[in-house]
């Protein structure tokens, strides 16, 4: 990756994957998806917890 | 034009400049001069020696776009060999000179308001001011004329003392102050055979029976017998026998030996054949000589060979090969510049020149030594032979400044232009071998830095995130809530819709909790498609004063950075969590207004974003991108290194700078 043209090249590539990952918001972490949620959870909050938290037992402070 | 008859013969003598007042009878070799309408034979001219001149009368050339004809010639014989002045006849009425000899041109104009400097204040390499002009004296002069052809403006005779005086200026200027009767000064300019488009020239290939051979072109050393063959009479001034290495004198037909037998030469073992004819530049070159050059820096010495190339028209050349690195080495004739003394006199500085828009650095300066002679030479070169000299390099080229001291003190530069190897080997079919250590101009592998590339390129990105900023990133979403201490479900199910491509969602806590955390479990559930995203979120602050100082952790943001989510209607469940047993923090109803203060543990708000530009993409690619110039400037510095490390001026390394403390 030394030549200005090889660097030129590489550049450009590097500008393109820029804004590709601008484009589609790309980000290395990502999350549980859940399928299937039933309407009835999502009109009752407390419902969903007890299907969907068993993962997050934060136990957080000091 | 004006035509007369010869007085000895009657044959046609042509008279083409006005100016010319004598002329010499092809026919009879008389001299004539012409007198208004008479004419007048004053004698017998001696013959023309055959010194491999191109040039001949009725020559035509162009200068600075004018065309011109040659009309007349004076031949000089000097110490260094013959010198050509051709009278030329411009189509204007003009007339001027050509200097000529072994492919150096000199186009100058009698300047007879210039007054000439007194010849006992000139020296070698002593710096003056000519017509507004600063020059140096290169070269103090003493010949003798040795015929004429053509007209002249004056008159002149064979073995009329013929003393001058050569200076150079910055390009290609130049003066000559003939010293040898009034002194007169001619001004020019230097100029390479192809800048003079010159036509009708003479074929060499033919023998001109008026012009007398200064050597033959075969012969017999006069130590061993042997049979010889001189490629360049009455241009070489030196042959070394090929069998025995005695060095031959071949300005003159007496064949004089200047040394006898001498092994260092025979035993020389040259990548270059004498005699090889080759290409290079478009022109073909034949291999006269073959030198070997040393110095001795502590006590070691370094050597390199010389290979000395002729063409008729192009003159000298030289082949130098060092460490299997090649230059193409060609005569300098105007002086570099130096920004301390503006003009060189008589040094090679230790500093910097310009020469034709380009900066040199000086390189190394030494003392060289010719340790062995092999072939034909336009100077009688011996073993032994020392000269000061001092190169400054400018990749791919190198100028050389070389000082003779003594009877025949001189100045000359010379510029090399660093060639690969293959040229040579196929030009000449020359064994190059592989090169080592680093040639004081060879051009670095690595080209150029990167530097500029990396900023445009940084630049671009930046405008990427500037225009993503502007045209993306917009609240799709907003909340604010309290968690009470005393409520039974704190989980909340808000509606948004995300539009446009597939995106990244960005959801953003900000809680004012206080000595305690605070967890947000989150969900984005698609309406349409009934998948949700589970996330979560955590703040957590805490303070206190330990020993009379306040101190604080945590952190009481939280940003979550959700990618490629599609376009659609959402539910966003927010259900936020904290520990237990803990008191109401009186602070919290700041955040809600109209919240009954006892019962709030802490407030929190919530952001959702959509379509944000991801400032650590940016710093990645930048941090990537940054890699190769700095990869490069190291191989870049590190050849550098090498190079310079050879020089007199090494770069400082840890020991030397250690060293010097």
């Amino acid at each position: 990756m030394t030549g200005p043209r090889l660097y030129t090249l590489f550049g450009i590539l590097m500008l393109m994957l820029l804004g590709w990952l601008q484009y589609v918001g790309f980000a290395f972490t990502d999350f549980d998806r859940v399928r299937d949620v039933p309407r009835s959870v999502r009109n009752n909050p407390g419902s969903y917890r007890s299907h969907y938290t068993w993962q997050y037992h934060h136990t957080g402070g000091k | 034009m004006v035509t007369i008859n010869c007085p000895g013969c009657g044959n046609a003598v042509k008279f083409v400049n006005a100016a010319s007042i004598y002329a010499r009878c092809d026919a009879c070799d008389s001299l004539i001069i012409r007198r208004d309408v008479n004419v007048e034979l004053l004698g017998k001219v001696a013959a023309l020696q055959d010194d491999q001149s191109p040039l001949q009368l009725g020559t035509h050339g162009k200068y600075d776009g004018k065309p011109f004809e040659v009309v007349g010639r004076i031949q000089i014989r000097y110490d260094s060999g013959f010198w050509n002045e051709w009278f030329i006849h411009f189509q204007d009425g003009r007339s001027g000179w050509l200097g000529e000899a072994q492919g150096v041109y000199f186009v100058n104009f009698h300047r007879p308001e210039v007054k000439a400097p007194e010849r006992g204040s000139l020296a070698v390499g002593r710096g003056m001011a000519i017509d507004a002009y600063d020059y140096v004296v290169t070269q103090l002069l003493s010949g003798a004329i040795v015929s004429f052809e053509g007209e002249l403006p004056f008159a002149a005779q064979s073995g009329m003392r013929a003393v001058s005086a050569d200076l150079r200026g910055g390009g290609p200027r130049g003066v000559t102050v003939d010293y040898s009767d009034e002194p007169m000064v001619f001004i020019g300019e230097y100029l390479r055979f192809e800048d003079l488009a010159f036509t009708n020239l003479r074929d060499l290939t033919q023998q001109d029976p008026k012009r007398l051979p200064v050597a033959p072109t075969r012969l017999d050393c006069p130590n061993c017998g042997a049979p010889q063959q001189l490629k360049n009479p009455g241009v070489s001034q030196l042959l070394v026998c090929a069998y025995c290495g005695s060095g031959i004198d071949t300005t003159s037909p007496k064949l004089h030996l200047l040394w006898k037998a001498n092994q260092a030469g025979q035993q020389m073992q040259g990548a270059i054949e004498l005699g090889a004819r080759g290409r290079l530049f478009d022109v073909e070159w034949e291999c006269l000589g073959h030198l070997r050059k040393a110095v001795t820096v502590e006590y070691t010495e370094y050597a390199w060979h010389e290979y000395l190339l002729y063409n008729p028209l192009r003159g000298y050349r030289w082949l130098v090969e060092n460490n299997g690195h090649w230059s193409f080495v060609e005569p300098v004739h105007g002086m570099p510049e130096n920004k301390a003394v503006r003009l060189l006199c008589g040094d090679l500085p230790i500093g910097s020149l310009e020469y034709e828009g380009r900066t040199y650095r000086h390189f190394q300066s030494s003392v060289e030594k010719v340790s062995a002679v092999l072939g034909e030479f336009y100077w009688q070169v011996r073993e032994g032979d020392l000269s000061n000299t001092a190169d400054y390099v400018s990749p791919p080229f190198m100028l050389s400044g070389e000082i003779t001291e003594g009877a025949n003190a001189e100045i000359t530069w010379s510029k090399g232009t660093y060639i690969d190897a293959g040229m040579v080997a196929a030009a000449f079919g020359a064994n190059t071998g592989p090169a080592s250590k680093v040639a004081p101009h060879q051009p670095n592998p690595v080209q150029g830095t990167l530097w500029a590339q990396f900023s445009a390129f940084l630049a671009a990105a930046l405008l990427i995130m500037i225009g993503f900023s502007v045209t993306g990133s917009r609240r799709v979403f907003n909340t604010q809530g309290v968690y009470f201490q005393d409520e039974a479900e704190h989980g909340k199910i808000y509606t948004l819709t995300l539009d446009g491509h597939p995106s990244n969602v960005v959801v953003h806590v900000n809680s004012n909790v206080n000595n305690r955390w605070a967890y947000f479990h989150m969900a984005l559930i698609n309406e349409e498609t009934h998948e949700a995203i589970d996330f979560g979120q955590d703040v957590s602050f805490y303070s206190g004063v330990d020993d009379g100082e306040y101190w604080s952790e945590g952190s009481r943001d939280s940003e979550t950075i959700l990618p490629k989510v599609p376009a659609g209607n959402y539910s966003l469940f927010i259900d936020p969590q904290t520990g237990t047993g803990d008191k109401p923090d009186p602070n919290v109803p700041t955040m809600l207004p109209g919240a009954p203060p006892s019962r709030a543990l802490f407030g929190y708000s919530i952001d959702v974003d959509r379509d944000v530009p991801g400032w650590r993409w940016f710093f990645l690619i930048a941090f990537v991108l940054v890699v190769p110039p700095i990869i490069q400037g190291m191989r870049y510095a590190s050849f550098e290194k090498q190079r310079w490390m050879e020089s007199d001026h090494p770069p400082l390394t840890s020991s030397s700078s250690g060293d010097s403390e």
